[in-house]
């Protein structure tokens, strides 16, 4: 294997690395927005938690290959999405905050 | 002797990328536009592909996929140096700056839903990964109508209750 081959697998390997370190403080950001707001904060911040931690996960089966994170990813990504507009619907309705 | 190297180069590599989407962070815009750093990037692709393959290093799949691997890692330095900015907004950003504080974070963590996404988008398409493509093309579609039903959730429940428009 050549050189500039090595080189882009090693950069794209630490590249992905590096962006779910980034993805591990966004995911605190996010705990800590939903830890100290109201309701509908709460639900913002676990919203924007499941995409970041589901995205660090689909990138685990990329980077490392463990296939078992992607099924996860892809509950988490779809389900919170999803879920978040249930519950903001509700939230509505009864007064969140 | 190669492997000496890599660490440094991928450094280098890594600093150069920071520094330009640290630099349009600063600017408040795009550095330079979208569409010149799209065709800057595809043409530098195009132009080293072509100088790479032409050394005999490696056959025509080969290069494709060093290049193709290369742009998908500058895209991942350039999303996190996005994401830590956004984090560091929804650490700064506290209560103490009134309830309307609420449409700042939302869009704050629109932010990194968008990061999310579109780095799912061009990683998966770049690396041939369809399915991380599409995951990411389906949750984009979604993070309009989250952000939109969040916000109107707060307005119903705390901005009219208080009678703040």
């Amino acid at each position: 294997m050549s050189f500039v081959v090595s080189f882009a697998e090693f950069t794209f390997l630490v590249g992905g690395v590096v962006f779910m370190l980034a993805l591990c403080l966004a995911a605190l950001a996010t705990l800590r927005l939903a830890i100290r707001g109201g309701a509908v904060t709460s639900l913002m911040g676990i919203s924007c938690f499941t995409t970041v931690a589901g995205t660090a996960l689909y990138l685990l089966e990329v980077l490392f290959h463990i296939h078992f994170a992607r099924d996860t990813a892809i509950a988490l990504l779809m389900i919170g999405a999803i879920g978040t507009i249930v519950f903001a619907r509700i939230l509505r309705r009864g007064g969140g905050e | 002797m190669t492997d000496l190297y890599l660490p440094i180069l991928t450094t280098i590599f890594a600093t150069v990328i920071v520094c330009f989407t640290l630099y349009s962070v600063k600017r408040g815009i795009p550095t330079p536009s979208p569409t010149k750093t799209a065709i800057a990037v595809i043409g530098l692709s195009i132009i080293g592909g072509a100088a790479f393959y032409a050394t005999g290093a490696a056959d025509l799949w080969g290069t494709v996929k060093a290049v193709t691997h290369l742009v998908a890692a500058a895209i991942f330095f350039a999303a996190a140096v996005l994401v830590i900015c956004a984090s560091i907004g929804l650490f700064r950003f506290g209560d103490e700056y009134g309830i309307n504080i609420f449409y700042v974070r939302n869009h704050t963590t629109g932010v990194i839903d968008d990061v999310c996404a579109l780095t799912m988008i061009f990683v998966g398409l770049l690396i041939g990964r369809l399915d991380l493509a599409a995951v990411g093309f389906f949750f984009f579609a979604f993070i309009p109508f989250v952000g939109n039903a969040l916000a109107n959730a707060y307005y119903y429940t705390v901005n009219k209750k208080r009678g703040v428009e």
